[in-house]
């Protein structure tokens, strides 16, 4: 087989090919829906954590000091020694 | 591009739908007609041009320009599988060896041209099939297949050579 003899073989592939009903439109339900999903889909405290860390990592410590005060009472600064070392 | 977004959705949706035929028919045929291939580069062209679509100034026909899209996926993936399959560049030495490993044991019975070929083409290691594609199909000269596979041009000439007589091999079987 020569070129122009292999050229013309496969030229002959490129033909009008038809996709199967409802393919395109499935493509582009899903990219669209993924794409208003990527949009919408983060509620207000995930956005609060994403966009503001450091200020979540701070309530969150806060909150949990706080939370382990009230179970211990006077033995909250023995356990905080006895962490420190 | 309109600005409003569901405006661009719109137009985004009558662009794709008009031309989802013809670029699902461009990546079939440079796939050897492996339609599974063909959807999954498809759609990732379709994804990527909806991503940057604020980017798409009608410089071009939308058509071109996912056209384009989907010949780097195509591109990409032909990369990927050629390394996964780790293959190597040999020495010319060893061309008739390989031209003799080639898989041969392809039951097709058709006899169009069309299906032979691509048949024949989906019979062929990776390489051999992204070549033959790429000089015969796409009419790309060795410097240019070279780039796009980021290979020598002599590397890419042995290659060549190797896969037109894999593929002479192939067909003239497939079309006892």
């Amino acid at each position: 087989m020569n070129d122009t003899e292999l050229k013309k073989m496969f030229q002959q592939t490129d033909v009008p090919v038809e996709s199967a009903p409802g393919q395109k439109e499935a493509l582009l339900t899903q990219i669209l829906s993924q794409s208003n999903g990527m949009e919408h889909g983060l509620s207000a405290f995930e956005r609060f954590l994403f966009t503001r860390p450091l200020q979540t990592a701070g309530i969150a410590a806060f909150a949990m000091t706080g939370a382990l005060w009230g179970v211990l009472g006077s033995r909250f600064p023995t356990l905080i020694s006895a962490l420190i070392g | 591009m309109p600005n409003d977004a569901s405006q661009q959705q719109e137009t985004y949706a009558r662009l794709c739908l008009e031309s989802y035929d013809s670029i699902y028919a461009f990546v079939v045929s440079r796939s050897a007609g492996d339609r599974r291939m063909a959807e999954e580069i498809v759609q990732e062209a379709f994804t990527a041009a909806w991503v940057s679509f604020d980017r798409f100034r009608n410089e071009s026909s939308f058509q071109t320009w996912v056209c384009s899209i989907a010949r780097n996926k195509l591109n990409e993936s032909y990369r990927k599988a050629i390394r996964r399959e780790a293959f190597e560049f040999p020495a010319n030495d060893a061309l008739e060896q390989l031209a003799a490993d080639v898989p041969l044991e392809t039951e097709v019975l058709a006899h169009e041209t069309q299906n032979d070929v691509q048949r024949a083409l989906q019979a062929l290691r990776t390489p051999y099939r992204y070549v033959l594609i790429l000089r015969y199909l796409d009419d790309f000269s060795i410097a240019e297949i070279a780039r796009s596979m980021q290979r020598t041009p002599k590397a890419i000439d042995g290659l060549l050579q190797r896969a037109k007589a894999a593929f002479e091999r192939v067909y003239t079987k497939t079309e006892v």
